[in-house]
């Protein structure tokens, strides 16, 4: 009877499998530092879902997954390879703080929209760079993408030290964001409902996050321009002869993506921090592919490994809080696996599980004597 | 008696659900011709790869000389000398005859020796079996035919004693074909056994010593075609005589207007660099197209014909001339594009071989909308899965075309199926003036001659229909009008009716004959 869905049940057997086999090399890693496995995974899963602080923090971090993972996978859809997430993020947030500096005091429900749509714009024309080079100067995406990070990270640091460093502050940071122009928090959301949670930095940006997730699962399957962009990221050939302008799809698409990690820097720095930094994002950007890789490039697929990869990132740093031995560069390690199994060996299993998932009277006649 | 060439046993595949191959027992005399025929979808093409390894069944056993062996990729097969031709072979463009055929080949670390050695086996082949290209040409030099010429004495030199050919004259000139065809009688003298699938039941009819039939992933029956008639085969196929070519009178009494009018129409190549010399892939073009009229364009390889149809289509820019369509006249500029030319009601069904009028990792359903995706978004910019789904369910009942899913990938269809699907979508979409490039490339004639019913239905209700053809026997079948091509100019019109398929063939060869 599995015969009618097989194919889409391989798919996500083999993503398990995947996942699976990712977990077990950091397991074996882990092992090797001589840490006890059994203990360290109950310390992993109770900072991340043990506590109501912790569930938290783990939503938190997810949020910031989402984001990266959408917009990863978006680009991916238009056969565009956008590795340019920590600089769309770092112009995400520098956006956000800009524009909440400027507009202090206003009221929160203009602040909000306002600040989303800066956050938008920057990470959206950082992303227009590599996009029109792309389309019409045939430049390399990945190349110009990745550059893109390091001049934005090297902006935003000229910029702390310079014309947004606040005033009598030896460190290079941005002056602090007013307390009344923060994000709601999660915290203040769940009140309004009569349920009483302790304050974590989880905020309304996490709802946003779920938004956007619906919204490109809208957009890519659809819309006129979500299928536009899936035939440019099959085929170039078949776009030219269905009157699809690519030039046009790589630049909208690319705005989109780069839109969507920026919001990263609305969950940073409305959301928690409230004041720029130089290395807010932290990572987030990149991690991005490995999120987009698990998920299969599906927004639900990407809403949980986010969710998985928060709670690797919340549970480990409780473990390399807790233990000597292990430093917070573990979640970095279990990152790199999944990018190595989810994408790199993405098909490595596949023979083996088609084999095992082969249709039925396939198996009886194998099991038929040779004539 | 000999044991057999090659032997597929019990040969079982699937692609998802779907029972691709049915227990398939196939035999191939040594120095035999061995065709298969069947309609789309019957799994000739996956019984040729599972042949050639490209395909790993999952149950069956491959038997050469009657030794069971082990095929799992291409390198076995060739190792144990079966050769395999493909419609789209890679080349290296820039490298010579030789270096493309020694590819892969080389082994050690020293390979001049050995080059020297493989140029002398090679020439030997060449003038054995009567190659005319020297080995050091350029890749890029050569035609589509001479490239499947290389692919053959690639096989040879390899050692292939069964060769697989997989629709070989589909894109040849009849000249070509004919020389193709003189190739394996004479590769089959030399004790070589040939496996070749082709829809075009006359010549199998004419060079084969044994045609099997294959239906729905089975193999139903082993014909003598020594000892049956070539309508008796297609009979066989699809359960009824079909007459080739197929009568078609033109439509008379009937008002024509004028739909296209091409004047002048050129295209110059971008010059390069230190040429003085202009030149044009496409010059002084004339001609009309009328209502009610099927025109073919034909020509050798490179005539322009086939670039003509892409310019028409608006795939193509033009750098001279004017194209009117309908009383609207458009110059060489951007306008005149794919998008204009489907908003004047212009259907283009593009070469099946490009793989452009689909994409194969789509659902069905979304490639039956490919191009037309405009329409299929409702005005809330929102188009609707459910109703696109059915609307293609239908159109696949009414076109035939198998398995009717929707929901499938479009790359799990065979190349004649996939071409039906392109041809029903450009039909649906009632087009004033319809271009398609070889558009029955792949079919079996079943599928072509309900597809030329559908033209002939068409043509009757006012459509103008362009196509461009290489087989004389569609062009036979399916025009009104004829005009040839050669070195991107039109060298004559003439009226089918008037032409026999004699004439035709002559006069692609170059000679003059008074029609």
């Amino acid at each position: 009877m599995p015969n009618k869905s097989l194919p889409w049940l391989n798919s996500i057997v083999l993503t398990l499998a995947n996942i699976g086999l990712a977990l077990l090399a950091s397991v074996i890693v882990l092992s090797l530092t001589g840490v006890d496995i059994g203990a360290a995974i109950s310390q992993i899963y109770h900072g991340a879902f043990g506590t109501q602080e912790g569930r938290g923090y783990t939503l938190y971090y997810a949020t910031n997954f989402i984001f990266s993972g959408l917009g990863v996978a978006l680009a991916w859809h238009a056969g565009l390879f956008n590795i340019g997430g920590e600089g769309q993020a770092t112009l995400g947030g520098l956006g956000v703080a800009i524009i909440c500096i400027q507009l202090d005091g206003l009221s929160l429900w203009l602040l909000i929209p306002a600040s989303m749509l800066f956050c938008a714009l920057f990470g959206a024309i950082w992303a227009f760079i590599p996009a029109w080079l792309n389309a019409y100067r045939s430049s390399n995406i990945v190349i110009t993408t990745i550059m893109l990070n390091l001049i934005a990270s090297s902006f935003l640091v000229y910029l702390l030290a310079g014309a947004l460093k606040a005033p009598g502050q030896m460190a290079a940071v941005s002056e602090s964001l007013s307390a009344g122009s923060a994000l709601p928090s999660m915290q203040s959301i769940m009140a309004v409902f009569g349920y009483n949670i302790v304050n974590t930095p989880l905020n309304i940006s996490f709802l946003w996050a779920l938004v956007c997730g619906a919204g490109l699962y809208y957009y890519l399957w659809h819309t006129k321009l979500g299928y536009e962009t899936r035939v440019v990221g099959h085929s170039e050939e078949s776009a030219h002869y269905a009157g699809i302008k690519s030039k046009r799809i790589v630049i909208i698409t690319m705005m989109i993506s780069g839109a969507l990690i920026g919001f990263i820097g609305l969950n940073e720095v409305q959301g928690n921090s409230l004041q720029l930094n130089v290395d807010f994002v932290a990572g987030f950007g990149f991690a991005g592919i490995a999120v987009a890789l698990m998920g299969r490039n599906n927004p639900l697929g990407i809403v949980i490994a986010s969710i998985l990869f928060g709670a690797l990132y919340q549970g480990g740093s409780e473990l390399a809080f807790n233990e000597e031995s292990i430093g917070n560069n573990i979640i970095f390690l279990i990152q790199g696996l999944v990018v190595l199994f989810c994408g790199a060996l993405q098909w490595m299993l596949r023979p083996t599980i088609n084999y095992w998932l082969r249709p039925m009277d396939v198996i009886k006649k194998d099991k038929l004597p040779v004539r | 008696m000999l044991s057999p060439a090659l032997e597929l046993q019990n040969v079982v595949k699937y692609f998802h659900d779907i029972k691709a191959l049915d227990d398939v027992c196939l035999k191939i005399a040594p120095g035999s011709i061995h065709g298969i025929i069947g309609e789309n979808g019957a799994g000739k093409s996956t019984l040729l790869k599972v042949a050639y390894g490209l395909i790993n069944p999952e149950h069956g056993q491959v038997f050469v000389d009657g030794v069971k062996v082990n095929i799992e990729n291409p390198q076995h097969a060739i190792d144990n000398g079966i050769g395999m031709l493909h419609q789209t072979t890679s080349w290296l463009e820039h490298y010579s005859i030789i270096d493309n055929i020694l590819l892969g080949e080389y082994n050690g670390f020293f390979m001049s020796r050995k080059k020297a050695k493989a140029r002398q086996e090679l020439e030997q082949l060449c003038r054995e079996f009567g190659f005319s290209f020297q080995l050091d040409m350029l890749m890029s030099q050569l035609d589509y035919s001479e490239r499947q010429l290389v692919d053959i004495l690639r096989s040879l030199y390899r050692g292939a004693k069964v060769l697989i050919l997989d629709e070989p004259m589909a894109l040849l000139s009849p000249l070509q074909s004919n020389h193709l065809l003189d190739l394996l009688e004479l590769l089959k003298m030399q004790g070589i056994s040939i496996l070749i699938v082709a829809h075009k039941l006359s010549i199998l009819h004419h060079i084969c010593d044994v045609i099997s039939v294959m239906a729905h992933g089975k193999l139903v029956n082993n014909i003598n075609p020594k000892e049956v008639t070539l309508g008796y085969l297609s009979k066989l196929m699809v359960g009824r005589e079909i007459t080739i070519p197929h009568p078609n009178s033109s439509v008379s009494g009937v008002d024509r207007s004028l739909r296209l009018k091409v004047s002048n129409l050129g295209i110059k190549q971008k010059t390069r660099l230190g040429t003085s010399r202009q030149s044009f892939s496409l010059s002084d073009i004339d001609f009309q197209v009328n209502s009610h009229e099927i025109v073919a364009l034909t020509g050798l390889a490179k005539a322009g014909h086939e670039n003509l149809l892409a310019v028409l289509a608006g795939s193509k820019p033009f750098t001279h001339g004017r194209i009117t369509v309908n009383g609207t006249r458009f110059k060489p500029s951007k306008q005149y594009d794919l998008k204009q030319a489907r908003e004047l009601r212009i259907a283009y069904v593009p070469d099946p071989l490009t793989g452009e009028g689909i994409v194969s990792e789509f659902p069905i359903f979304e490639t039956a909308i490919l191009g037309h995706h405009t329409e299929s978004f409702s005005t809330k910019a929102v188009y609707q899965n459910k109703h696109n789904q059915q609307r293609c369910q239908e159109l696949m009942r009414d076109w035939n075309i198998r398995p009717n899913n929707p929901m499938l990938s479009t790359g799990a269809l065979s190349g004649g199926n996939q071409q039906k699907l392109v041809l029903a979508r450009e039909f649906s979409k009632a087009p004033q003036l319809l271009l398609m490039a070889h558009p029955s490339n792949g079919l079996d004639v079943g599928a072509i001659e309900s597809v030329y019913q559908r033209l002939f239905k068409l043509r009757d209700s006012g459509v103008s229909i362009i196509f461009c053809s290489n087989d004389l026997d569609e062009i036979m079948s399916l025009s009104d009008r004829v005009i040839l091509f050669e070195r991107g100019q039109i060298i004559g019109q003439y009226y089918s009716q008037q032409l026999s398929k004699n004439d035709l063939s002559l006069m692609l060869a170059n000679e003059v004959v008074d029609a």
